[in-house]
């Protein structure tokens, strides 16, 4: 008993002392770093660093205190109830994170000043372990902090109480107010204008701004020693435990400590939403095993022998232990759940065991299984183990309905950089509707288009416009109708450069920027030498596929291009390009030609693709243009 | 909804108001248009009749100002701002409906569901 308190001992004062040492590189960090980011990062890990030292010393005070008490109830003999049934313990996991926010309007319009930034994080504590989420930077664009980490505790009890609190820091200018002596920043505060002024007393002052600071909980928080850097505060707190644990998405209400007079403030709306799973381990692992004796069927006589499983909710029995390790169905199921009632039974005076009986409701039908161990300290462990059962489902209530899924985060998995947690307006998603049948249908309609162009006989007259480039080196993607998409001089560059569709087509255009080309060439003059081979279709690669035809819309790729009329003769090929290359091609209409873009807007603007592509959305007549407004 | 060249036309519509949304120098609102007197009809995957000329709307970015605003994809645009939308060629469509100075486009846009659903509840008087 004492060994393994003195163990724990020394495990704690082992974590003690990594984190001090983490804390003292936070610190180190904090003081030579230059970068606001770096700073911010260096800030929240010693404030992280900070609640864990103070968590594992009260819990070290606790288990002294435990030990004296226990050294106390010894000796006077006072034995409490020894066999008090302890409850397992559960896995717990917190995951999707989501406060919303409630800007004001006049932050959207009137402010036309900087952008009011802070920097927030969440701390969670259960139990001895404290985990702390990554660092958002929350403006007015935002309509909602959201953290993506999933956190698991292991080891919580029933009565665990998860204790999350939002941390923030304002990160507008570098107010690095620790150094300044507190005459010279008071004289400053009341010099400069008033919101300033207040932002420098909120910054000097962290304690001032919440009136209700340490009035409740005691904040995890251990007084810093003063550090220079930027420094967080206690934004929001809440608490949940055990009634709060659901498979889905809840809200929970934060209490809202600071003001907002306070540099750090932030408008929530005054809830958190998140997913609190718990796996108790009673539902995860196995609790009993052991060989049985069933009855199954009508016989009276008939016992059977089973390897019996309880886990979860139910009592496997397999017909042999490795069956269970081999995965393969169990030959009976009995479900152990609220409901079940079981009874040892004596009614067996020649047998040495006493049989159970396990009773359930099946809809409204009463069914009942007998068991029967192989001899009476096996049947008793098996009754401990079912109490031991029913106990801890009393203890998690609705955790032991069904399996709560707890998603582990892949430590391998990149983290997925959001360049900016841009608002509603900023992520135009391409439709999503082209599925693949639709994409070899447009393909295969495709290569039949080429190949009846092919039969058409010689090019069009003014081809020979083009002749004088040599034929490139075969693309993938030549005999796609190149129509990437011509920006028009708006374009709209804010989307996402991994939305854009023609990244296909537009390399195939990066090279050779000035030149009419020749892979327009190849869609048009099918018997010229050397391009038979790339006429062949290329397999792309099913996602460039997809990402070319997305971009293009449904059925858009197809350019119209009226060509140029026979009374107009031999068209201006030139001029035409000319004209494309500005987007207000007004002036084409009443050229008799066709200025249609076809227009998808998507692509990086680049006026030498853009009289590119118009001129062979112009001159494929097969084509119905599409255009975005 | 069919139209015969000549004829006036009649179209159960829905009057759609779009606000465009201006992200920086532009304003855009959100969709895509195909069709027009001088584009090939037989190619508009939404029209019902294959010779229908019209200006169709072919794709509404998602949670842009056109899907706020009740635009469906396949919605033919009927008039834009009071001018009219059955009988222009593609560009002269797109230029009404991007006019720098308008910040509100009222589109009149007919669909067969709406043409479905006047004809149920007339049937059923």
């Amino acid at each position: 008993m004492n060994n393994t308190k003195n163990q724990r001992d020394s495990d704690i004062q082992k974590k003690i002392d990594y984190e001090i040492r983490m804390r003292e590189g936070a610190c180190k960090l904090l003081a030579a770093c230059s970068q606001r980011d770096q700073a911010l990062e260096a800030s929240k890990s010693l404030l992280t660093c900070n609640a864990r030292i103070m968590a594992y010393m009260s819990e070290l005070q606790r288990m002294k205190e435990a030990q004296v008490m226990q050294r106390v109830a010894r000796r006077s003999s006072d034995a409490g109830p020894m066999d008090d049934r302890s409850p397992c313990k559960a896995k717990v996991a917190i995951s999707d994170l989501r406060i919303p926010l409630m800007w004001k309007d006049t932050e959207y319009f009137k402010n036309k000043g900087e952008l009011h930034r802070c920097a927030v994080f969440c701390l969670l504590q259960l139990g001895g372990e404290i985990f702390d989420t990554d660092m958002v930077m929350v403006d007015r664009t935002l309509t909602d902090i959201c953290f993506d980490n999933t956190i698991v505790f292991n080891e919580a009890s029933p009565g665990f109480e998860l204790r999350v609190e939002l941390y923030s820091c304002c990160s507008e200018e570098d107010y690095s107010a620790g150094s300044t002596p507190r005459k010279l920043a008071s004289k400053l505060s009341t010099s400069l204008g008033r919101s300033s002024g207040k932002k420098m007393r909120g910054a000097l002052e962290p304690g001032a701004c919440s009136p209700t600071s340490n009035g409740g909980g005691a904040a995890i928080l251990l007084p810093v020693p003063s550090v220079p850097g930027p420094k967080y505060h206690l934004l929001a707190h809440t608490t949940l435990n055990l009634s709060h644990v659901q498979d889905s998405f809840r809200t929970h209400d934060f209490t809202i400590t600071g003001n907002e007079e306070c540099s750090y403030w932030l408008p929530l709306y005054g809830g958190v939403c998140c997913r609190l799973a718990a796996q108790p381990h009673c539902m995860t692992q196995q609790m009993m095993s052991g060989c049985l004796r069933v009855k199954l069927g009508g016989e009276p006589q008939g016992w059977t022998n089973v390897y019996g499983v309880l886990k979860g909710t139910n009592l496997f029995c397999y017909h042999q232990k490795e069956d269970m390790e081999a995965n393969v169905e169990p030959v009976l199921t009995i479900g152990i759940n609220k409901e079940t009632r079981i009874r040892a039974a004596e009614k067996d005076p020649h047998s040495k065991a006493q049989n159970i009986c396990i009773t359930n409701q099946y809809g409204g039908e009463e069914v009942m299984h007998t068991l029967a161990a192989d001899s009476r300290e096996d049947t008793q462990h098996w009754m401990e183990a079912f109490w031991q059962q029913f106990y801890d489902m009393s203890q998690w209530r609705q955790c032991c309905d069904d399996l709560m899924k707890i998603e582990l985060p892949s430590p391998r998995k990149p983290a997925i950089v959001t360049p900016k947690q841009g608002s509603l307006y900023h992520e135009m998603v391409i439709d999503t509707s082209d599925d693949i049948g639709t994409v070899t249908d447009i393909l295969a309609r495709r290569i039949e288009e080429f190949d009846l162009r092919s039969q058409l006989g010689s090019p069009p007259h003014w081809m020979s416009l083009f002749d004088e480039d040599p034929p490139r080196s075969p693309h993938s993607h030549q005999h796609l109708p190149p129509h990437s998409p011509s920006p028009r001089l708006h374009s709209r560059c804010h989307r996402t450069p991994g939305l854009l569709s023609s990244n296909a087509s537009l390399t195939s255009d990066s090279d050779s920027p000035t030149s009419v080309r020749p892979c327009f060439r190849q869609a048009w003059s099918p018997d010229s030498n050397s391009s038979s081979g790339r006429f062949r279709p290329r397999t792309l690669s099913l996602d460039a596929k997809l990402s070319t035809l997305r971009g293009r819309g449904y059925g858009g790729f197809r350019c119209n291009c009226q060509p140029p009329t026979a009374s107009s003769g031999s068209p201006r090929p030139t001029q035409i390009a000319l004209s494309c290359s500005s987007s207000t091609s007004s002036s084409s209409s009443s050229e008799g030609s066709n200025s249609q873009e076809s227009d998808l807007g998507f692509s990086r603007p680049s006026s030498a693709r853009r009289s590119l592509r118009n001129l062979r959305a112009k001159l494929d007549p097969r084509n119905w243009l599409q255009s975005q407004v | 909804m069919s139209f015969i060249p000549g004829h006036p036309v009649t179209a159960v519509v829905q009057r759609i108001e779009i606000h465009k949304l201006r992200d920086g120098d532009n304003l855009i609102l959100g969709f895509s248009i195909g069709g027009g007197i001088d584009q090939d009809p037989s190619q508009n995957p939404f029209s019902e009749d294959k010779t229908d000329k019209g200006i169709y709307v072919t794709r509404v970015s998602k949670g842009g100002p056109a899907e706020v605003a009740g635009l469906r994809m396949g919605d033919k645009i009927m008039q834009v701002n009071g001018w009219d939308m059955t009988m222009v060629t593609h560009d002269q469509a797109r230029k009404k409906l991007t006019k720098k100075n308008e910040d509100v486009v009222r589109l009149l846009v007919t669909r067969k569901s709406l043409e479905n659903a006047v004809r149920q509840s007339m049937m059923q008087h």
